[in-house]
This record gives C-alpha cells, sequence and structure tokens, in this order.
C-alpha cells in the first residue's frame, strides 16, 4: 500500500510500463513521505473504458492525510503522468481510495499510520520489497 | 450463511494448483475459527501476466490478498486473523513474509471499492464486460477447478 491500479485499453510496453511505475512511486512518496518499498503499481489491460478515457488510474491509499494532500498528490500525479505517456489530462481519471492502514498487512506486519514511519520498528529494522 | 468473496491477485503460474486448493481450504478454515462457521468464501483468482506489476520500482512477486470482514471488526480480533493467513500463505507456497500483501477492510469498503472499479468501464458496456468477466471465470473453473480469470479483460 499504496496500490495503484493502471487501467488502459492498449498495452503499454514494457520499458514504458516500468518508466510510468517508477515515476508513480516516485510522485507518491515525494509528495508523502511514504517509503518505497510501499508502493505497487499493477497493469491492466483490455479494459473497455468509459468514453474519451484513455488510461483509469485508481489508487488505495492509506486513510489519515489531510484533504489537501490528497489533492496536491492527485492533481501531481495526473500532471506528471500525462507529461510521460503523453496523454491529455481529460483522457485521464485517477481517483485515490483511503483505506485505514490498520487493515493492511504488508512484509508480516500491519503498515503504520501515515507519518507515523519514523516510529515504526519494523520499519526502521529494515523492510525489503 | 454469509458469502465472503475473496481476491486474490498472484503472479501468473507462481502457486501451482494443489496450492491454490489448498490456499482455498486453509484460508476457509481460519476465517470460520476465527469469525465463524457461517461464513463461506468464494475465492477468486486473478493472473497477474509477468511484467505488469511492480513493487519499489521494480518487478514484483508478490500476490495481493483481500478479504473482507465484518463491518467495525475490533483490530483485536482483526490483527490475530491477519498475521495467521501470512503465516499459512507463506506455508503453503514457500514466498517470503515481502511477497504477501494482505488486505482485511470492512465488508462496506470492500463493496464501495469492487464498484468503483466497475465504473472505470464504458456505462453502455457495463453489464456486457461483467458477463464476460463472469465468463471468464467460470470457464477458468471449468478448466482447473477454481474461479480463476486474468487481470486483463
Amino acid at each position: 500500500m499504496p496500490l495503484y491500479m493502471v487501467s488502459t485499453q492498449a498495452s503499454i510496453p514494457v520499458p514504458k510500463r516500468q518508466e510510468l511505475a517508477s515515476l508513480i512511486m516516485n510522485v507518491h512518496c515525494g509528495i508523502t513521505g511514504a517509503p518505497e518499498t510501499f508502493v505497487n503499481v499493477l497493469f491492466m489491460e483490455n479494459v473497455p473504458l468509459a468514453g474519451g478515457i484513455t488510461l483509469n488510474i485508481i489508487g488505495n491509499v492509506r486513510k489519515g492525510r489531510t484533504g489537501e494532500m490528497n489533492n496536491t498528490l492527485r492533481q501531481e500525479q495526473i500532471s506528471q503522468i500525462s507529461e510521460l505517456m503523453r496523454v491529455p489530462e481529460h483522457q485521464m481519471e485517477l481517483s485515490l481510495f483511503e483505506v485505514p492502514a490498520s487493515w493492511i498487512m504488508e512484509g508480516g506486519e500491519v503498515l503504520p499510520e501515515p507519518g507515523e514511519e519514523d516510529q515504526c520498528q519494523w520499519l526502521q529494522a529494515g523492510h525489503n520489497a | 450463511m454469509n458469502i465472503i468473496p475473496v481476491t486474490c491477485s498472484i503472479q501468473d503460474g507462481s502457486i501451482g494448483h494443489n496450492k491454490i486448493k489448498q490456499l482455498e481450504s486453509v484460508i476457509t478454515s481460519t476465517y470460520q475459527t476465527h469469525f465463524g462457521s457461517g461464513n463461506k468464501l468464494v475465492f477468486f483468482w486473478l493472473k497477474i501476466p509477468y511484467e505488469q506489476s511492480y513493487l519499489a520500482g521494480k518487478l514484483s512477486t508478490a500476490s495481493t490478498v483481500q478479504i473482507p470482514v465484518k463491518n467495525g471488526m475490533p483490530n483485536e480480533m482483526r490483527h490475530p486473523f491477519m498475521a495467521e493467513v501470512c503465516a499459512k500463505w507463506q506455508h503453503v507456497t514457500g514466498c517470503s513474509k515481502n511477497e504477501i500483501i494482505l488486505a482485511v477492510s470492512d465488508m462496506s469498503q470492500s463493496k464501495a471499492f469492487t464498484k468503483s472499479m466497475a465504473t472505470r468501464f464504458e456505462k453502455s458496456a457495463r453489464t456486457k464486460t461483467q458477463i464476460k468477466i463472469l465468463t471468464g471465470l467460470i470457464a477458468g473453473k471449468i478448466k482447473k477447478g477454481y474461479l480463476n480469470s486474468s487481470v486483463n479483460l
């Protein structure tokens, strides 16, 4: 978590997929301060998207951040992904779906609340992707 | 009898048929032990083709498992269940603790998420697409003995 699900009708070439996964991670971590090892990106192809939409992204993110931070995160993701993929912003949909951290387990541990990563012992002890 | 939909997104070919049946069995018994025998779990196995998932910017080998529970389930009950499912998943598959991502959400949140996934589809093609997904899952069950399909439609 976060888990970003990227849906497209057409297949995205593998090198571009790699670039997009890294970009999503960098934007997410740059704005939220989340560890990179938390960031999952899943690509789904051949999805019959709503009219005029080329790229649909649903991001499951930890609940507890301010609305302002989530808006910034959403806008920055849209802006940078649009540039990388050369898709106009109006052809993209990106929604964030908040999930309480205490409902998620990764690396055999319950995730810390957003902003509490520094106090999380198992994370500080080393969490490898 | 409560029907509990369990969605497991796994790397294509990473878990054999017998292990999938074993996982269905141990997760069901774990769920019933923690939350009652009146729950029937229905598993949906979604295969992720190679090079379609990334973790920390690198190719991922992780599986994502979503198991909803009753709304408002206290963490004192939720967390022991989560720890047991992760441990059993690792035991059956032989994967590392970093290769299992488990989400145990409230049922209402899980339903809202499923609904939001469906709104991606072209409105006029929504029913047709959902029938296609269902048909694919059933075809997978006839072929392999469990409901399965690809994350690609």
